[in-house]
């Protein structure tokens, strides 16, 4: 019951929300690079410097878009702007939830104290 | 809070754990390949050294991560069935000073066994460089933050599992979790080529729950800097601590939800 009534609701509140703060993430990337680049999205970074040659007006915002890509494709988070933004996100539903969670666990354990269950 | 039992029940959780002659073999497995790294050379088209960095460090942190899990499946389910806790759980112990005494026991074990791997590692790249690699600290404080991570979630389904299962149902998460968001985008954009360009209700279905295990499971890209021990890019000690907090706060979440279960359950 307690799983059912308090952690559940609380887990579901975390992906809720955190659903919506991750709407703008890389992981979204693939809708946005369909709609800007008409049915290349899924391509390999690689193939888009083509396309950017042809709008030259767009290469400069393009092109840091391509290189924070780059840094988190290939694995150097560190380096990444978005994995940073991202980090913090997640620590901030983390903790809380951490906090939901051990005001639970203090009301619970002042409910049993004295009562020796172990 | 009783800390000195949480710190005698960790003692005496490492002293059994590194009894156990799993302990040894990866540690010897993972040398082993650290050494053999060192004389292999048909690998390498130049500098040896990046070859050396690359296949030690995921060799060791695929290693303890895999000797985390098959510590952490077994560590309460086997004392649970031979009914060995309930001595331990008679005496003035909690509950939640059981489990956290049971999980610094295996984490210390994963301490000293990547404190050693990078100790030899260190050394062999220094007999090849002359030169000391400190950003092999930061690459193993890492794989612990990411062991730490892994044992939570390990523990916590060993309450709900039984230790085969959930040996695999870690497994698919620790894979699932070392892929990047960039990776998963692409995933699904090519999906949605394979679907003729058109987003249809199964791609979006399929894109929604890829993002809500990215953000419910834990991401193991973030632990991984090997990139940068390869290629000699600097990491900043402030994305290793905030890397350190991330996996600590989502451990002690995980853990909590482990003693909550373990609260109510009826020994």
């Amino acid at each position: 019951m307690l799983i059912k009534n308090k952690i559940i609701p609380l887990i579901i509140i975390f992906f809720i929300c955190a659903h919506f703060s991750f709407a703008q993430t890389p992981l979204d990337n693939s809708s946005h690079r369909h709609e800007d680049h008409q049915g290349e999205s899924g391509q390999l970074p690689g193939k888009h410097e083509h396309h950017d040659e042809d709008k030259g007006e767009h290469i400069s915002g393009e092109h840091e878009k391509l290189e924070l890509f780059h840094a988190e494709y290939y694995g150097m988070p560190w380096r990444s702007p978005q994995t940073q933004r991202d980090l913090w996100i997640i620590m901030g539903f983390l903790l809380f939830v951490n906090l939901g969670l051990l005001l639970i666990i203090r009301n619970k354990l002042k409910r049993k104290y004295g009562q020796g269950k172990r | 809070m009783n800390l000195r039992n949480i710190y005698l029940i960790s003692a005496i959780t490492f002293k059994e754990m590194i009894r156990k002659g799993l302990f040894y073999l990866v540690l010897f497995f993972s040398a082993g390949i650290i050494l053999f790294s060192y004389y292999m050379n048909f690998f390498s088209m130049g500098s040896q050294t990046p070859i050396i960095k690359d296949f030690s460090l995921s060799s060791i942190s695929f290693f303890s991560v895999m000797l985390t899990m098959a510590l952490c499946v077994t560590l309460i389910p086997f004392e649970l069935e031979n009914k060995t806790i309930y001595p331990i759980l008679s005496k003035p112990v909690r509950r939640y000073e059981y489990i956290l005494g049971k999980f610094f026991g295996v984490m210390l074990l994963i301490a000293l066994n990547l404190f050693l791997l990078g100790v030899l590692l260190i050394t062999v790249l220094y007999l090849r460089e002359s030169a000391l690699n400190y950003i092999i600290f930061k690459a193993a404080i890492l794989i612990l933050a990411q062991c730490m991570v892994v044992g939570a979630i390990t523990i916590l389904f060993s309450f709900i599992v039984t230790p085969p299962v959930n040996f695999s149902l870690m497994f698919f998460i620790y894979l699932f979790g070392c892929l990047s968001n960039a990776y998963i985008g692409y995933i699904v954009g090519m999906m949605i080529i394979n679907a003729g360009g058109i987003t249809t209700f199964f791609t979006n279905v399929t894109a929604f729950l890829l993002q809500a295990f990215k953000i419910i499971l834990p991401t193991f890209a973030f632990f991984n800097i090997k990139e940068a021990v390869v290629h000699g890019y600097l990491v900043s000690g402030f994305y290793v601590f905030e890397v350190v907090v991330y996996a600590l706060l989502y451990a002690s979440f995980t853990l909590m939800l482990a003693y909550l279960i373990f609260e109510n359950k009826d020994l």
